[in-house]
């Protein structure tokens, strides 16, 4: 029976395991001269322990195909929309990847209408850009053509 | 003493001024207005504003970016309370039960008490730090290596200990945390550890990103779990403020919050994020209720912003007092900042 604790804890052990695994590239030391290696490994160690025993007694948590996920639509979109953020400061800018995410997050998964979402999208995006940038001079990262 | 009242009389005169409270004034609401921004605090706060005081001269300057730091730490209190974002490390705990409080329709009450709560222990840590400057430098001085990593251990155990629920589990995210520290240049050995090439991971992983994101990611899941979306709260206008039970309850706390949060910023570097739990730990354990804390106890929201508050001063204290460093890592900011100009 899969419960939610006994899930959380394989996580932990994966963690612990894939830590292990890429210390591998680093000199572990010894207890009196502990090389970089050292102190991940311990941890990582320490993480499998600790998620080994929460999985243990994790049999009397709620079970994983009990627990609703009634708004995963919002939470996927959140996450994706993170996750393009971080894709497109680099590669669009600021302005157009705000824009965007403003445009996908209102208009896309709120379901608000066009021109509140058109009017939030330009103030937000080119009004914080404008204030950051051009009057607080905090250079922020730009797109083709400069935008 | 005789000459710190003298110099207090002076810089009274000096700040007392119309146009010097105006500027601090303007610092205040700007700060405010730019703390509020999840995840901008104090720090970042006044390295984006600083142009703004470019073109005044020197005590104008400063008493506009102390009006920024403390205006920028309030703001920081509202995300907490509000959106369960905190703007720093220092407000983490803020997020606990102001967010709870908030959840019931006490957010107005909240806030009112972290606005307070910050002021007493703003003013208090100030007039606490003219008088014993030069004996907390030398104390300050006396903290090793040694220290710190009691320090540390001391907060991981405490972690453990102000968990609610499993003490593994809380053993377990202690853990996690310390593993995500991993991340970055190796100070001893000069290795870049588990950075896969991105320079930006060299600095390693700061403590409000993980707070911000971990916290946010948090909500984000526990409303995806959710049916129904929760509802809006709409209080009236005589609801947003405090009652006299939430003063009483809200008043031992800001003064035990002020006294510690001064003693413990007094330590050079980054302890006082290890100690805003070890002060937590320590008001639930003196507090009359500690079942309630972490839902929504007024104890916890006036604890925690009269300690965060009370450190603004202190470190800037240590590399005053000291000549040293109070971090590292916000000096090389400020540089980077200035730098920038």
């Amino acid at each position: 029976m899969l419960t939610t604790d006994r899930a959380a804890g394989a996580a932990l052990v994966v963690i612990g395991l894939i830590t292990v695994w890429e210390s591998r590239r680093f000199p572990l030391g010894s207890l009196h001269r502990p090389g970089p290696a050292y102190m991940p490994v311990l941890l990582a160690l320490l993480l499998i322990i600790f998620g080994i025993s929460v999985a243990l007694l994790g049999s009397r948590s709620q079970r994983l195909s009990e627990v609703g996920w009634h708004e995963w639509r919002h939470a996927v979109g959140i996450f994706a929309a993170c996750a393009f953020s971080a894709w497109g400061l680099d590669h669009l800018g600021y302005r157009l990847t705000m824009a965007a995410v403003l445009v996908f997050l209102l208009l896309v998964l709120e379901r608000k209408g066009v021109i509140l979402t058109a009017i939030l999208t330009v103030a937000m995006a080119w009004g914080s850009f404008l204030l950051f940038d051009t009057l607080l001079r905090v250079p922020l990262p730009r797109g083709p053509f400069g935008i | 003493m005789l000459e710190t009242i003298q110099s207090l009389a002076l810089g009274f005169s000096v700040a007392l001024s119309p146009s010097v409270l105006w500027y601090g004034f303007i610092g205040c609401v700007v700060g405010t207005l730019v703390g509020v921004l999840p995840g901008v605090g104090p720090l970042a706060g006044i390295s984006l504003l600083l142009p703004v005081t470019f073109g005044l001269d020197a005590t104008r300057a400063v008493v506009m970016l102390a009006g920024i730091y403390y205006g920028a730490m309030y703001g920081g209190s509202t995300t907490s309370i509000l959106m369960r974002i905190p703007g720093e490390a220092a407000s983490v705990m803020t997020c606990i039960d102001g967010y709870a409080m908030a959840r019931k329709g006490r957010a107005g009450a909240a806030l009112a008490i972290a606005a307070v709560g910050s002021y007493v222990a703003g003013t208090v840590s100030v007039i606490a730090l003219m008088f014993l400057a030069p004996p907390l430098a030398s104390f300050a001085l006396r903290f090793g290596p040694a220290e710190y990593f009691s320090l540390l251990l001391l907060g991981l155990l405490v972690l453990a200990y102000m968990n609610s629920g499993s003490m593994i589990k809380g053993l377990a995210m202690a853990a996690l945390g310390l593993l995500l520290g991993m991340i970055g240049i190796d100070q001893m050995s000069g290795y870049f550890r588990f950075a896969y090439g991105i320079a930006e991971l060299g600095d390693g992983i700061g403590v409000v990103p993980v707070a911000v994101g971990l916290f946010g990611l948090a909500e984000i899941l526990l409303t995806a779990g959710m049916k129904n979306p929760p509802e809006v709260i709409k209080p009236r206008l005589r609801e947003l403020l405090p009652s006299r039970q939430e003063w009483r309850e809200a008043n031992m706390p800001i003064w035990r919050g002020t006294v510690l949060g001064f003693l413990i910023g007094i330590i050079p570097g980054s302890a006082h994020v290890i100690s805003t739990f070890v002060s937590y730990a320590v008001e639930r354990k003196v507090s009359k209720h500690p079942e309630e804390f972490g839902k929504g106890a007024v104890a916890g929201v006036a604890f925690a912003a009269s300690r965060g508050r009370s450190r603004p001063i202190t470190p800037r204290r240590p590399a005053r007092s000291c000549r040293c460093s109070p971090s590292a890592c916000r000096v090389r900011r400020w540089r980077r900042c200035c730098w920038r100009r």
